[in-house]
């Protein structure tokens, strides 16, 4: 239990707990304060001035909210005659040299100086000096331009790279009313997470590059959603226009996962959903060309195909393979449209790591499994281990989460892994491996933690930082480039299970897709599992297989190999799902148009096994339906129909299928998404 | 005249280890850091009542029983930024008696348990460097700084850093950002130096004149002290005098002394032929007074200047003659403030240039009536509302100015222009 104490501000008393910055304080009241420098998710700077307020038996007068800390008994006014006239005074300095261009502004209606200053600003200007020019817009690097007679100087940038991202590549320039925000030496700013600043921008200095002039703020509305990018799941806002386009990503603060960054490939890749290449109506090979045709002649047309295949060569023949960035409801229709109506235990999702596991190895995944830890845990660990795990690369904003648990709550982190990554720079330890050889390494650390031998580095390591819990341990599932991919896993399960007899653990896997874990739990996965594989079975070189149905995996892409082509080509069916016409579907003989992430309800699985919501935000092009949606319409060709109407019917199925889900229902999961209950801390 | 800080000066080579020892030099130390505790240090200098010479008078001995006990490594930070216009006294003392200065560090750095004592000085002040590091060498070379002084275990490492040249950096916070490699900017408060300073860890902060007292306080003891100045400000005061008078430069006075004895026997009176319109007492952030008959008998202390509604600050004399236009000089003052301006915050970045800017407008003979009180209503949107006192500072003197010369501000922008520069009102 937090201490609380009591405050007054404009004859309202509450109790909040001690330490809240007054500004916090009064916001969750609801009591407005202007402010521009503050910002809840960065620490305070005290720079703008205009959440000045009066505190009694404060001699000094007005004193700013954003960096009090309140105290017992404080009986605060932040409407006082005093404070009204400084907060007139800060915003006639604040719109002295500002250029007023918010006609032609990208932040014009959604612009805090724009509505503070109506709320709180003198309604006319007495300054008649000229006032200050800059060359505009400056390009500060290749996402984002920069005003810099727009920008009020409120340190959001300059602290969110010093302090979030920790690059440090926005710095102030020069002194006076002549400081500009900028590079060192004008170097571009290049980052991963660029975007975000343009977010915590309070006016319209720093603008997309890619948006800006694009749009009006009032002419768009926001629709929650989910990013579709990775597996980490970062909470969008949508912005739309006139209902149909996909303007921009927005982020959506959850602090239990992104909180409230997003990557630049998160934010900036969104055209796809508007994109005139999308595929609208389904589509069948003639010779070598595609026809359009209507819903109807394509199911017919599949559904005869399939029946001969099936008849002559028995159903496990045919084989499908679907994209982990579906949906969970898509992937668990696909594989009862492959069970029940094809018959096929041939399903596969892709991509995804290539196990050939033993029975040991599966042991290990479960462990792993078993071990699943949440993000917001890392905030708890005392040590974390990245072993072999690159989240810049995979997961990126999972990289600001470590840099502010490092930060913010002093884990040590431990970065083992055989090259350099963006946050060797961060780690208190490393141990380096020589490339490929992750297997040896978790051996060496296994054995050092179980009295047996190992490098003293590898050692040091062990009795340093994993002899004291909580330890939480990020692992690349995908396995790139490791020798022995079994063999790292089942040492990485392992390893994790001897701590976990030490130790409180918990494991977060970087995962292929949004949807990679849903994809595991649903068990898309062909006989044999792991060891399986669908995709082998398809284009190995005595593949039997004669009809295949691919749902958003571009296997003609990802597995380029002349033979892949040939075999895609020689099936007696290819149907393909898809947004656009790619490799894959170029080899089809049936393209049906499917629904992005954005154009259908559904939910992801992130890799903490946050069960997220998209939803239907844009209408689809043409006649594009939900992957499931189009095989439950496809089964009703067939003498074993799917009788799914929506998407809820389907989750309930899920329920009823995958017991670790079975907590959770369409109306429960709010809008930061919800963890199985099994899987929550007390 | 009694003289504590500038006793020696006049002695030649005093800058000289040797000479200096021989006038009694680091005996202060000795007995510190041999016959005292640290926190007996600390009493005495509490007891004289010695105030910070840097402006602020803030009482010395107070300020370093703020440091935590047990929290180590502390640090000690010299001011020796001294920026303010008017003032030239901590450059003097560094100048020709800089182991004086070393020894007063020394004693303080044990006072407060520092083995490691910085002197920021001034970016410009590359000379004074040369002469602090050649006198630093020495004392270690005398066995008066470095490892186990005296046989005792007591350490302590004198470290000169020279900043880039910027009068925010002598506001105590930004020096430590300085001091750290950073670029200058004053810190959010709390948490104050003393809990949290330079790299992290407790630190003092003193000006030099400052510390320049504290050796010959802990030779002579605090009752010494205070039979120097007067009751409130104990000791003596470098004042620096500069403007059109027959000597100018800075005199060593016992507290209280009336102003007129520092204007008319020491610096010699105007020059002939000009009279005292005005002066600033504490450098360009303290208020104006006139030259009245009553602001000549002011004692030199800070009371004295507090009640005449001025701050006696650095001391630092500034003699404006009757010939000398006012809103000339509100514009130097103005635009130093605005090109000092460290651009944190909004007040003082869009305040001081908007004061500057208008001034130099009624200085140019475009003045119109409304810009009094609008330059009095910046001033007051600015008083108080800045992050730091820069802000406040580059407000007192349009204040003062405007009280004190109106018509001299009006009769500029009734006559459109300047009554003392009529060829344009051309300010250059």
């Amino acid at each position: 239990m937090q201490d609380l104490v009591s405050i007054t501000v404009d004859g309202q008393t509450w109790q909040v707990p001690k330490g809240t910055l007054l500004w916090e304080a009064c916001k969750s009241q609801g009591i407005d304060i202007p402010i521009f420098c503050y910002h809840t998710k960065l620490g305070p700077v005290g720079a703008c001035r205009t959440c000045l307020v009066e505190i009694e038996g404060m001699s000094k007068g007005p004193t700013t909210a954003c960096s009090t800390p309140v105290a017992d008994g404080m009986v605060v006014s932040t409407r006082s005659p005093v404070v009204a006239k400084a907060q007139r005074g800060i915003f006639d300095f604040l719109l002295a040299n500002h250029p007023l261009d918010c006609p032609i502004c990208d932040r014009g209606g959604e612009c805090p100086l724009q509505d503070q200053s109506f709320a709180y600003g003198p309604g006319t200007s007495r300054y008649i000096e000229p006032k200050r020019h800059h060359v505009k817009p400056i390009v500060l690097g290749p996402t984002i331009a920069l005003d810099r007679e727009r920008c009020v100087l409120c340190w959001r940038c300059v602290r969110f790279t010093a302090e979030i991202a920790e690059d440090k590549s926005i710095i102030l320039l020069d002194r006076g009313e002549h400081t500009v925000v900028g590079t060192f030496q004008d170097e571009p700013y290049v980052s991963n997470f660029s975007g975000n600043v343009v977010e915590l921008c309070p006016v319209g200095a720093l603008t997309s590059r890619k948006q800006r002039f694009n749009f009006r703020p009032w002419e768009l509305q926001n629709r929650p959603s989910v990013c579709p990018h990775c597996a980490f799941g970062c909470n969008l806002n949508v912005s739309i226009r006139k209902n149909d386009e996909v303007i921009r990503f927005l982020s959506r603060d959850n602090p239990e996962v992104d909180d409230s960054w997003l990557c630049d490939r998160g934010r900036y890749d969104y055209e796809f959903v508007n994109s005139p290449d999308r595929v609208t109506a389904p589509m069948l090979r003639r010779g070598d060309a595609f026809v359009q045709v209507p819903w109807d002649e394509a199911f017919q047309f599949i559904a005869g195909r399939l029946a001969t295949v099936v008849e002559e060569s028995g159903p496990d023949t045919v084989v499908g393979v679907a994209s982990p960035r579906l949906t969970n409801e898509d992937l668990f229709v696909f594989k009862r449209f492959m069970n029940a109506v094809v018959g096929s235990v041939q399903v596969d999702h892709f991509p995804r790591p290539q196990l050939e596991l033993a029975g040991d190895g599966e042991t290990a995944l479960e462990t792993l499994n078993s071990l699943n830890a949440s993000i917001s845990s890392l905030d708890e660990a005392r040590t974390i281990v990245l072993l072999g795990a690159d989240p810049s690369l995979r997961e990126p904003v999972m990289e600001l989460r470590l840099r502010k648990a490092v930060n913010k709550h002093g884990a040590r982190l431990v970065v083992i892994n055989s090259d350099e990554i963006p946050l060797t720079g961060k780690a208190e330890a490393r141990l380096t491996y020589p490339a490929g050889r992750l297997a040896d390494m978790a051996h060496s650390l296994l054995s050092s933690l179980t009295g047996g031998d190992a490098p003293e580095d590898v050692g040091n390591v062990v009795a340093t930082y994993l002899t004291e819990g909580p330890v939480a341990i990020v692992y690349d599932d995908r396995l790139d480039g490791v020798t022995d991919k079994n063999g790292a896993l089942v040492a990485i399960g392992d390893l994790a299970a001897a701590l976990g007899e030490r130790v409180s653990v918990g494991v977060l896997p970087l995962l292929d897709a949004a949807n990679s874990l849903g994809a595991r739990d649903l068990g898309v996965l062909p006989l044999g599992g792991w060891g399986g594989s669908a995709v082998d079975r398809l284009l190995g070189p005595d593949s039997q297989v004669r009809a295949a149905f691919v749902l958003g995996a571009n296997l003609a892409r990802d597995i380029p190999a002349p033979e892949t082509d040939r075999r895609l080509e020689q099936l007696d069916l290819l149907v393909v799902n898809e947004l656009f016409l790619t490799e894959t579907a170029r080899l089809a003989d049936v393209v049906l148009p499917a629904a992005s992430f954005a154009e259908k309800l559904g939910t992801f699985t992130n890799s903490e096994r946050r069960i997220q919501m998209v939803r239907n935000i844009v209408p689809t092009p043409g006649v594009a339906r939900a992957d499931w949606e189009i095989l439950v319409d496809l089964s009703q060709y067939t003498d074993r129909p799917l009788d799914y109407a929506l998407p809820q019917q389907v989750w309930e199925d899920i329920r009823r299928d995958v017991p670790v889900y079975s907590s959770i229902s369409y109306d429960t999961i709010p809008p930061q998404g919800v963890r199985p209950a099994s899987l929550q801390r007390a | 005249m009694d003289r504590i800080l500038f006793k020696h000066v006049d002695v030649p080579d005093i800058n000289r280890l040797p000479v200096y020892v021989e006038n009694g030099g680091y005996s202060g130390l000795r007995k510190a850091l041999t016959e005292m505790q640290p926190e007996e240090v600390t009493q005495v200098v509490m007891d004289s009542g010695l105030a910070g010479r840097g402006g602020a008078a803030f009482p010395t001995g107070r300020k370093w029983s703020f440091i935590p006990k047990g929290v180590l490594p502390t640090y000690l930070a010299v001011n020796a930024d001294e920026s303010e216009p008017g003032a030239f006294k901590d450059r003097e003392l560094m100048e020709r008696n800089p182991h004086q200065l070393l020894e007063g560090v020394a004693i303080s750095a044990y006072a407060v348990r520092a083995e490691k004592a910085f002197i920021y000085i001034r970016g410009e002040f590359l000379y004074i460097e040369e002469i602090l590091n050649a006198a630093v060498a020495e004392a270690y070379a005398g066995g008066y700084l470095g490892t186990n002084l005296f046989g005792t275990a007591t350490s302590i490492d004198i470290v000169i850093h020279r900043g880039a040249g910027a009068y925010i950096c002598g506001e105590e916070s930004a020096m430590l950002d300085s001091l750290e490699g950073y670029r200058g900017f004053p810190r959010l408060k709390p948490p104050f130096p003393a809990v949290k300073g330079a790299y992290g860890q407790p630190t003092v902060i003193n000006n030099v004149e400052t510390l320049a007292n504290v050796s010959h306080i802990v030779n002579n003891g605090a009752e010494w002290f205070r039979s120097f100045g007067t009751e409130k400000s104990p000791g003596t005061k470098i004042c620096s005098v500069s403007g059109p008078v027959n000597r100018p430069g800075n005199y060593e006075v016992n507290m209280g002394t009336p102003f007129r004895t520092l204007l008319e026997d020491m610096a010699g009176g105007l020059v002939e032929g000009k009279k005292l319109k005005a002066y600033i007492p504490g450098g360009a952030s303290a208020p104006m007074l006139p030259g009245t008959e009553a602001n000549m008998e002011i004692p030199l202390s800070y009371e004295g200047y507090a009640a005449a509604g001025s701050a006696f600050g650095s001391a630092s004399f500034i003699i404006i003659p009757d010939d000398a236009c006012i809103i000339r000089a509100q514009l130097r003052i103005s635009e130093f403030f605005a090109h000092e301006s460290c651009g944190k915050c909004i007040p003082c970045r869009e305040g001081t240039p908007w004061l500057a800017k208008t001034v130099r407008r009624i200085e140019n003979g475009e003045g119109r009536q409304e810009d009094l009180p609008l330059l009095l209503d910046i001033c007051d949107n600015i008083l108080g509302r800045a992050f730091c006192p820069l802000g406040d500072f580059a407000t007192s003197n349009i204040v003062a100015s405007i009280k004190y010369f109106y018509d001299e501000y009006e009769q500029h922008i009734l006559q459109r222009g300047c009554p003392y520069h009529s060829a344009a009102s051309a300010v250059a």
